[in-house]
């Protein structure tokens, strides 16, 4: 098969491209930054994603190559976890733009590939903070919930199209977005969870595998959380 | 451009009907309509005939661009209203997608 990975420098991204290219399939990663690994099959584009035509020419150098697109999993995402009033309204709109218009604008970049696809499949990542309507992460947990009604009406909306739509909500993972949380914030986060530990990559991984097989054709618009985490 | 421009109009109008069911297909001329009350074909078709569109474009072509966008909206008359209007729409959008 063929992903499209945002945000793959780095983190669940990173892990998700490396997990693909070891199950011998063709990835396309993109990030700000180049990456530090390299394969046969990965190809890496430098995106600014919050640039609506930095997406729409990396969908059109994708397509010169691969007019078919399998998996677009809209991995990249921003935190901002500071209390509302320490919140600036550029950083609501900056978090607003990396985790909820960019997946808007990769997922309609790549519709025309996706569409090609006998077994279409977007991913998208939300959080357990939506959920958990965690206070102390705002902007970040709302850019979070936009991402789950988008995934819940784009199952809807292309389901014409065969294409599944579907989303992850990761509980706290060991990454650069999760660093800079104080560790007695973390573990009243694992309290509140049903399994009480940190997620691992590989448990991201395993909920994609299972979204992204063919016999899941008829599972789409789920947002799936990780650690028995419910809404 | 023009001719160009209407012949993947015709291209796509034609990959839109081999998904359509004898009674929903769209007819190809001045008269067609795509939205409004005279609509030839339902959203869903609507989209979908946006997006081969936008593929053809590119395809044959080699120009990127997004027929649905805030000009498209913010005009007084759709331009999406008849074989016609799209054609002087979509030439607009490669000109400014060329600059």
């Amino acid at each position: 098969m063929i992903f499209v990975i945002t945000g793959t420098s780095r983190g669940i991204g990173l892990s998700l491209a490396q997990r693909y290219l070891a199950q011998g399939h063709i990835v396309i990663g993109c990030s700000r930054q180049e990456v530090e690994f390299s394969h046969p099959n990965y190809k890496h584009f430098l995106v600014d994603l919050t640039q609506e035509q930095d997406i729409l020419n990396f969908a059109k150098n994708v397509k010169k190559e691969h007019p078919v697109i399998d998996v677009l999993i809209n991995n990249a995402g921003i935190a901002s976890m500071n209390h509302f009033m320490l919140t600036p309204l550029e950083t609501a709109k900056k978090v607003m733009n990396t985790n909820f218009f960019a997946p808007f604008a990769a997922t309609r970049a790549f519709l025309n590939c996706l569409k090609k696809s006998s077994t279409p499949r977007v991913i998208n990542f939300s959080t357990v903070a939506v959920p958990f309507n965690l206070d102390g992460e705002m902007a970040y947990a709302a850019s979070k919930a936009a991402v789950e009604e988008m995934t819940k009406i784009l199952a809807k909306e292309l389901a014409s199209f065969n294409i599944t739509v579907n989303a992850i909500g990761p509980t706290p993972v060991k990454t650069f977005l999760t660093k800079n949380v104080p560790e007695a914030k973390i573990q009243g986060l694992l309290a509140r969870q049903a399994i009480k530990r940190f997620g691992e990559f590989s448990d991201i991984g395993n909920v994609i595998d299972f979204y992204i097989k063919p016999e899941s054709n008829f599972i789409t618009g789920q947002i799936i959380y990780l650690g028995g985490v419910n809404k | 451009m023009k001719e160009q421009i209407k012949e993947i109009l015709k291209d796509a109008i034609e990959e839109l009907n081999e998904q359509l069911d004898d009674n929903e297909k769209v007819e190809f001329n001045e008269n067609t309509r795509f939205i409004g009350s005279q609509a030839a074909l339902d959203s869903i078709s609507f989209v979908t005939l946006i997006s081969i569109i936008e593929d053809l474009l590119e395809e044959k072509m080699g120009v990127t661009v997004q027929l649905v966008n805030e000009k498209a909206f913010s005009s007084k008359r759709s331009p999406f209203y008849s074989i016609e209007t799209m054609t002087q729409y979509m030439e607009d959008l490669i000109k400014e997608a060329q600059k």
